[in-house]
Parts: structure tokens; C-alpha cells; sequence
């Protein structure tokens, strides 16, 4: 299995520090897209055309409602769902504030991410470093890499009930195999003769380990959490759809059943929200311990 | 320590079955404290052999004796210098050459000591708190030198450690490999295609060639002591013996394709 990890790198303007490349960084590669090198446009420039973006959606989806070309059932305006967004936050919906939602999705992706990383990154190790591991493991990330998330979750539920249990373990199943593949190519790409001249220091196996193998490899097990992480958003509303009283998913499924289109919108705004918080936090944690990856 | 090379002979399994005889008949007696040059064409089997000395490879046959012992695997008696730095990026400068103290427990305090000083031996005593993109290609060799010095091995095995730095560098290190041979005198083993570095470090040249690979040819040289105790460094070059022995040399690979 040589499945190259999609790393969607420029997918957020944020990764490109504002203030630029450090000054007395006599080698420091270009952090800038080629896309930005051929027209120009530096790192504070793809950040203002990207808020340019969003501000123009915003006053599009304004328009659109103002002009009352579109019902508000269909597409309430954004002062209603900020209003809405409000009360959810104070009221509630179904039964739960905001808080109450956010808080029981958040424990199940993190119990999930948690659980997918006690598995998957031994998982990894294992494929990475011997035959056995790779015969053993392959097939099983093989066949689970791209089946939805949806399709295995009657069968969970059959299994494990439609309790916490159920859920947790759908979206763990979605983030396994991101973080598995990735842990398994980083381990592939340890420098061999980075392992050598340790080796020739004297290091056991598992300070081979411990000291080259894993550093090296942090950086792509990073890589495959975030990866993990989108996963284990868009497995988070599927895995509310059944037997869930709380959670952002049954939220906005519970709305939809309403017609109450501004809880939907509401309730898609904080998932992004939450997801891009997510997406930041891994990145600065990158940043803070693997920082040297980017430098080459 | 004296490194003795009995029959050796390396061959590669090929993908398509059978092996090819990268090395054979390879016999090296190498007295303590010599510095010897490993000579030879690109491909012709130098890290090969190096690899097997350092225990990274094992041989096809024949056997590798450090003093009275047999080569099974790497280890710390015998340090090892590359031509990529690999260097670990993830710790700055002064950890990359304190790794080898840390795999033995050594505390932080006295890593962090003899780190220093191994840094002050290579010349880069104020460069200890730099990551390792903060330094260029000579100073990383530098660092390399160190972490392979601070083990303390009795054998320095070097594989074309200057061959990716600049002309300028380049002489500058050489003058540096030789300092820290002759102040140490640690027995080296340095694998280069240059023949003015062969002839200028070396205490002993020996040339690789043939397919597969065997010594075509093995003697002393002087130019490199010569330089370090008349404190003519580089310029050694330019003396007409240095000449005379650099034209033999050059025959010696090129005079067939001449005529
Ligand atoms: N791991 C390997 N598998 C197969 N062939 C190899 C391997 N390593 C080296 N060789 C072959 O052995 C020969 C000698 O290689 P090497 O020792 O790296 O040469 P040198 O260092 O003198 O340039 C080359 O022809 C190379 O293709
Ligand atoms: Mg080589």
C-alpha cells in the first residue's frame, strides 16, 4: 500500500505566518504557493482576498433575502439566523442550549479521535515496520478506507446498540484509516541514514524508536489528524441521525423536521466554526513541536 | 586500534535473481592512528565499503576485525560521517551532538559540557543554540564531526563528508579533518573521489576500481603530516612533489582513455 496522503496545504490562507518569513533565515524555503508566485500576490494579500470572499458571500446571501426573491423558509436572511444563533445560545432547541449540543458532539469526536489515535498510530507503526504487520493490517484499512461512514453504521448499531457506544465508534472508524496511512508513510520515509548514524552511536531498537523513528514521523502523524479530524466531522451528523436527545447533528436534524431552516444554517455555522477552531489548534500545535518540518 | 579486512566480498542480489559482485578480494591491514583515503570512480564500491566496516551492511564474505574482535553490527568504536549531514532537525545544534551522550544515560548537564566542547573542537562554539536550517552546508558537517567525536571512537569512517560543499569550504574542512586527526590521532577512513584530497589528507592512499571493485593500488603518503607539523596547510599543493604525485595519480585513472 503506497496511498500518498492528501495534505490540502493551501487550503487555508492562515498557514503562512502575516508577518512573513523570520529575518537571518538564510534558507528558508518559500513558504508561498507557486499559485501566488505567478501572480504575485504575497502572503497578506491571500489573506485579504479571502476575507474579501467571505464578505462578499455574506452580502450576497443579504441581498438575496433583502430583495425577498427567496423565501425565508427556504433561505432566512442572516440577521435572522444571527438572532436565532443567539437564542440558541440562551434558550436552547430540542430540549438543550447550544452549549449542551456542542458540548455532547465534542465529547464524542474527541473520545473518537482519542480512541483512533491509541489504535491507529500503533496500527501505522506496525504496517510501517515489518512484513507481517503490513500483511496483517493492509487489507483491514483497505476495506474500511472507502466504504461511508454511513453504510457500517446499521451494522454498528446492531452490534453495539444505539447507545454513546455506537457513535463513538463510527466516527473512530472514519478516522482510523487517515491517521493509520499517514503514521505508516512517515515511518516509510524515516532518513535511513539519519537510523544509521544512531545506530552507529550505539542505539538500541527502542531507542531507535523513541529517538529517531517517532520524531521523524510526527510530523505526517499530525498531518493525518487534521485529515482525521474532517472526517470525523462530516461522521458526527450521520452518527446523531439515530437515537441521539443531544448533539449540533441532531440539532440541525431536529430543525430540519421543523422546517426551522434558520437552526440549520445556525447549527452548519458553528460545526464550520468548531471544525476551522480544530484545524488551527492542530496547526499551531504543529508549529510549536514539529516546526522543523517545514523548514527542511 | 588497528582495523583489519580479511577476503572480503560484497555482492547485491539483483531484483531479477543472481548477485552482482559489487566488491571482491578486499584486504586492508590499517595500523592505529593512520589516516587512509579510499580513492575511486563513482560506483565503484567506496560506501560499499564503508558500510561494511561500520557493521550497516553485512558482507557477501570474508570478515571485518576491529583489534581483536569481529565486526557484527555497528558501534560507537567505530564513528561515522556522511556526505548528507543527517543531521536530526528536530534538536538544535548542541543536541544533535550530544545524541550519541544521551543513548548512554549521560546526564543533561555533562551532555550539554562535552557538547559544548566538542562544538568549540569544530570550530562552532557560538553556534550551539542554532537549529539546524539556521546553519549552512559546512557548519552541519561541522556539527557531524562533533557528534561523531563525542562518542570518543577509536575510528572515524568518513564518506565523502566534504563532497557537497563548496570549493572554498571545502579546503577549509579539509584543513579542519586533518587538525582534529592530528590532535586526536584517530585512525580515518575517508572515502573520496577528489585526487587532490586524497593526496593532501591522507597518510596512506588506497584506490578502488575494477568491476567488482578491488585495490588497484595501496601506499603511503606524507603531504598531509607534512602540512599540519611545517604549518603549511593547503599549501602543500602547490609544491612540485605534490604535483608530481597528483600527475602519477591522474595516469593512473585516465592514461588508457588517452591513447
Ligand atoms: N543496496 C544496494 N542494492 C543493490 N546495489 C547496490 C546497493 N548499494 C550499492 N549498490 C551498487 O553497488 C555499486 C557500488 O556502490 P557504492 O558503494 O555506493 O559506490 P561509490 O560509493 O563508490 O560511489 C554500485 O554499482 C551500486 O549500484
Ligand atoms: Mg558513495
Amino acid at each position: 500500500m503506497t496511498v500518498a496522503v492528501p495534505v490540502p496545504d493551501a487550503a487555508l490562507p492562515f498557514i503562512v505566518p502575516a508577518e512573513g518569513i523570520p529575518a537571518g533565515v538564510d534558507d528558508a524555503r518559500p513558504h508561498r504557493t507557486e499559485a501566488a508566485a505567478i501572480t504575485g500576490a504575497g502572503p497578506s494579500a491571500q489573506l485579504w482576498i479571502s476575507l474579501a470572499t467571505i464578505a462578499g458571500f455574506l452580502v450576497l446571501w443579504w441581498a438575496v433575502t433583502a430583495s425577498g426573491a427567496v423565501a425565508p423558509l427556504f433561505l432566512p436572511s442572516p440577521e435572522i439566523v444571527v438572532a436565532r444563533l443567539g437564542r440558541l445560545a440562551t434558550e436552547g432547541f430540542v430540549d438543550g442550549t447550544l452549549a449542551q449540543h456542542l458540548g455532547a458532539s465534542l465529547l464524542r469526536v474527541f473520545a473518537a479521535l482519542g480512541a483512533a489515535l491509541v489504535l491507529g498510530i500503533p496500527a501505522g507503526f506496525a504496517i510501517g515496520s515489518s512484513p507481517i504487520g503490513r500483511g496483517v493490517l493492509d487489507p483491514v484499512i483497505e476495506f474500511l478506507r472507502p466504504i461511508p461512514p454511513l453504510a457500517y453504521l446499521p451494522l454498528i448499531i446492531i452490534w453495539a446498540g444505539i447507545g454513546e457506544a455506537a457513535k463513538v465508534l463510527v466516527i473512530a472508524l472514519a478516522m482510523l484509516p487517515p491517521i493509520v496511512i499517514a503514521t505508516a508513510a512517515g515511518m516509510e520515509g524515516v532518513d535511513r541514514n539519519r537510523l544509521n548514524i544512531a545506530r552507529a552511536l550505539g542505539a538500541s531498537r527502542v531507542q531507535l524508536f523513541r529517538h529517531v523513528v517517532f520524531p521523524s514521523t510526527l510530523p505526517s502523524i499530525l498531518t493525518g489528524t487534521r485529515i482525521a479530524l474532517g472526517a470525523g466531522w462530516s461522521t458526527l451528523v450521520a452518527s446523531e441521525l439515530v437515537a441521539a436527545t443531544r448533539g449540533v447533528g441532531f440539532m440541525i436534524q431536529s430543525a430540519a423536521n421543523f422546517l426551522a431552516t434558520d437552526v440549520v444554517i445556525a447549527g452548519i455555522l458553528v460545526i464550520a466554526a468548531v471544525a476551522f477552531a480544530f484545524e488551527c489548534g492542530v496547526r499551531v500545535i504543529e508549529r510549536l513541536f514539529v516546526g522543523w518540518s517545514r523548514r527542511g | 586500534m588497528k582495523l583489519n579486512v580479511f577476503r572480503l566480498a560484497i555482492g547485491f542480489a539483483q531484483p531479477r535473481g543472481g548477485e552482482t559482485a559489487v566488491l571482491e578480494d578486499i584486504n586492508l591491514r590499517i595500523p592505529a592512528g593512520e589516516f587512509v583515503v579510499i580513492l575511486g570512480a563513482s560506483g565503484c564500491g567506496k560506501s560499499t565499503l564503508l558500510n561494511v566496516i561500520a557493521g550497516f551492511l553485512k558482507p557477501s564474505s570474508g570478515e571485518v576485525w576491529v583489534d581483536d574482535r569481529p565486526v557484527s553490527g555497528p558501534g560507537p568504536d567505530r564513528g561515522v560521517v556522511l556526505q548528507t549531514d543527517a543531521l536530526y532537525p528536530w534538536l538544535d545544534a548542541r543536541e544533535n551532538v550530544g545524541f550519541g551522550l544521551k543513548l548512554r544515560g549521560i546526564s543533561r548537564q555533562e551532555r550539554r559540557e562535552r557538547a559544548d566542547e566538542a562544538l568549540r573542537l569544530v570550530g562552532l562554539e557560538d553556534k550551539g543554540d542554532h537549529a539546524i536550517w539556521q546553519l549552512s552546508g559546512g557548519q552541519r558537517q561541522r556539527v557531524s564531526l562533533a557528534r561523531a567525536l563525542i562518542a570518543d571512537p577509536d575510528i572515524l569512517l568518513m564518506d565523502e563528508p566534504l563532497g557537497a560543499l563548496d570549493a572554498l569550504t571545502r579546503e577549509q574542512m579539509q584543513d579542519l579533518v586533518l587538525e582534529v586527526w592530528a590532535r586526536t590521532g584517530k585512525t580515518v577512513l575517508f572515502v573520496t573521489h577528489g585526487l587532490d584530497e586524497a593526496l593532501y589528507l591522507g597518510s596512506r592512499l588506497i584506490v578502488l576500481g575494477g568491476q567488482p571493485g578491488r585495490v588497484l593500488l595501496d601506499k603511503p603518503l606524507s603531504f598531509g603530516r607534512r602540512a599540519v607539523e611545517e604549518r603549511i596547510g593547503g599549501r602543500i599543493k602547490s609544491t612540485p612533489a605534490f604535483a608530481a604525485a597528483r600527475e602519477e595519480l591522474h595516469d593512473l585513472f585516465f592514461a588508457g582513455a588517452e591513447r
